[in-house]
């Protein structure tokens, strides 16, 4: 009995892994104790990690596998695809989300009133849900409605960090409008790929496209898509509503943004891999350069950003969005090579702004603001804090020894035999601002003296507690006013 | 003749690009932030419009039905998009839902519903806060507190 249903699950894997973190979400939703939420989001993030691992295996013994919904095969239903490209962003978007969730349940008790943390856990739940129907989905409809549920899943979790900071409500009508018109233009662009060829399924696409002549439709729809899917990736300037969101809204969201620019990137993957590879040869030069440059400007853009930030969740959201630029790039040669140094970039950043998340969610505690001042010292009064954020820094800016940098190697090499040796350049310049960004954390770690700064520690948690009176004061009078 | 059957079956597009356009740009431009709402159900309306216009051609048949057999049957549509837009819809009218959620929340933390006013009132509350906390602070370096 118990053995056919382990057959049941496992057959049904790619299913459950997007059913899964729903059903756990409205159970969450329905949870009026919050510990009793949190543990059922736990469980369910956990779940969906041993799924993904079962997933993983199978496709390594067994190869890509596609599941068709509900018994309906792909030109009328809607296929999941499971390949070496899902399985690894399945276990390394739902592993990251499960130590997102568990770094991020104890700020997050602090930082909420009860009343809202099992709607904070059913939303984070539906965020998983989103993230992972991203990289399963081999439709373009599925992967618009998951864009959109992204989008609102995200801007609903930032807007919780209402309650202490009042700016994160404007944050989260920024990325609900950036991340639904990304959706959008997603969307946009399944519609004119349908009217070309009358397939919704990317493989399917990807089969027809090559064969038909109406090319210009083709190129505007692959760009909306790339566009779309880059506003999900982070990709400055692709990343306006994202990363100020990720700075300004609750700790713990913040934590699992790190599995959300990893999943936008898997669904860049997925467009490129299916789609724009079996576009003719102009159309896919075209859609090369131009991802290349979009990443080669994002990378740098979003790296002054990093460097000039003046908070620390700030700086690790900017550094997060360089660093899908540098993943964008590999994309964009199209090549083993460039795909493999991208998945590789992939796992570094993801695990860089896990680090620097976690750091900053144990520095602000409440939630509290972090500037880059409290920083000043930290390596001797907390080493194990300072470490992690060291670490987290110098994989962002790519220094030797660090995943970050071999997967940035890899990549460059990539793009060089691409011939996009400009999109190299871009990243070397933004790697080089990067560095600047992360001199600055490490300057204040290890070199500042920490003789002033346990007592402004002390003052600063006190100043804030009054700052966010005077604030809260502040809304009263200003909603009486109106 | 099929010049003008040609230009009937796209008459359509100019219709939608207007639609999308002047929803984008209340969506992305507007300084209300229920004009934006407004600007986001308008585009969304006019993808929709868009997925259902491509599955309906002017000179279709049915399959499986012989010209002449059914008066239905030179009235046929694709069902797909259809199908798929209710999906559309219903995404659509939850994010605009939560989209007028954020307004009113921002209403009661503002008191305005202006965007592009949020920003300066944060800094001016920033700054009055700042000076709030230095006064407190000379006070507590000048006179400890009973």
């Amino acid at each position: 009995m118990n053995a056919a249903a382990a057959d049941l699950a496992r057959a049904h894997a790619p299913a459950l892994v997007v059913a899964l973190p729903i059903l756990a979400a409205a159970l969450a939703a329905l949870c009026s104790a919050p510990r009793l939420a949190w543990a059922i989001a736990i469980a369910g993030a956990g779940g969906v990690a041993l799924l993904a691992g079962q997933i993983a295996v199978s496709v390594w013994g067994q190869g890509a596998q596609s599941y068709a919904m509900g018994g309906w095969p792909a030109p009328l239903g809607v296929e999941l695809r499971v390949d070496a490209l899902a399985a690894f962003g399945l276990v390394v978007t739902s592993v990251a989300f499960l130590a997102g969730l568990i770094a991020g349940a104890g700020p997050a008790r602090s930082e909420l009133a009860p009343p809202r943390q099992s709607l904070a856990a059913a939303l984070a739940l539906s965020a998983l849900t989103a993230l992972l129907a991203m990289i399963v989905a081999g439709d373009a409809f599925v992967l618009f409605v998951a864009l959109q549920l992204n989008a609102c899943a995200g801007a609903a979790l930032t807007a919780l960090g209402g309650e202490r900071d009042r700016s994160a409500l404007p944050a989260a009508f920024r990325q609900l409008t950036a991340g639904l018109l990304g959706a959008l233009l997603f969307g946009l662009g399944a519609g004119l790929l349908y009217a070309a060829t009358g397939a919704l399924d990317l493989a399917l696409i990807g089969a027809v496209l090559n064969a038909s002549e109406n090319a210009r439709s083709t190129a505007a729809a692959l760009g909306l898509m790339i566009v779309g899917a880059g506003v999900a990736a982070m990709l400055a300037p692709l990343h306006v509503g994202a990363a100020g969101a990720l700075g300004r809204g609750p700790r713990f969201a913040a934590l699992l943004g790190a599995a959300q620019a990893a999943a936008g990137l898997m669904v860049l993957a997925r467009l490129i891999a299916l789609v724009v590879a079996a576009a003719s040869p102009p159309l896919l030069e075209g859609a090369r350069a131009g991802l290349a440059a979009l990443a080669a400007a994002g990378a740098v853009f979003a790296a002054v950003q990093a460097a000039g930030a003046k908070d620390l969740a700030r700086l690790a959201a900017y550094g997060l969005a360089a660093q899908a630029g540098a993943c964008a790039l590999g994309l964009a040669a199209a090549t083993p090579a460039g795909v493999q140094g991208a998945l590789f970039q992939v796992l570094a950043q993801t695990l860089a702004a896990f680090a620097l998340f976690a750091a900053a969610s144990r520095l602000g505690r409440g939630g509290a603001p972090i500037p880059m001042a409290r920083l000043d010292g930290l390596g001797r009064r907390r080493p194990l804090t300072a470490a992690t954020l060291a670490l987290g820094v110098l994989t962002l800016a790519g220094a030797p020894l660090t995943a970050g940098f071999i997967a940035k190697w890899m990549v460059l090499q990539a793009a060089v035999q691409g011939g996009l040796w400009w999109g190299a350049a871009g990243m070397m310049a933004s790697a080089l601002v990067m560095v600047a960004a992360c001199g600055r954390v490490l300057e204040r770690l290890y070199f500042q003296p920490p003789s002033a700064a346990p007592r402004a520690e002390r003052s600063g948690g006190r100043g804030g507690g009054r700052l966010r009176r005077a604030r809260r004061a502040r809304f009263r009078s200003a909603g009486g006013r109106d | 003749m099929s010049a003008l059957l040609a230009l009937v079956e796209r008459l359509h597009f100019p219709f939608i690009i207007v639609l999308i356009s002047v929803g984008l740009w209340l969506w992305l431009g507007a300084d209300g932030l229920l004009k934006r709402v407004a600007g986001l159900a308008l585009a969304h309306s006019a993808l929709v419009l868009f997925f259902l216009a491509s599955g309906f051609a002017a000179r279709a048949d049915a399959p499986l039905l012989a010209p002449g057999e059914a008066p239905f049957a030179r009235r046929y549509s694709d069902p797909a998009p259809q199908a798929l837009m209710l999906g559309v819809i219903v995404g659509a009218a939850g994010a605009a839902a939560l989209a007028l959620a954020l307004v009113v929340r921002i209403r009661e933390a503002y008191g305005l519903t202006a965007f592009d006013a949020l920003a300066p009132a944060d800094a001016d509350a920033e700054a009055e806060a700042q000076a709030q906390a230095q006064a407190q602070a000379q006070a507590d370096a000048e006179g400890p507190a009973p």
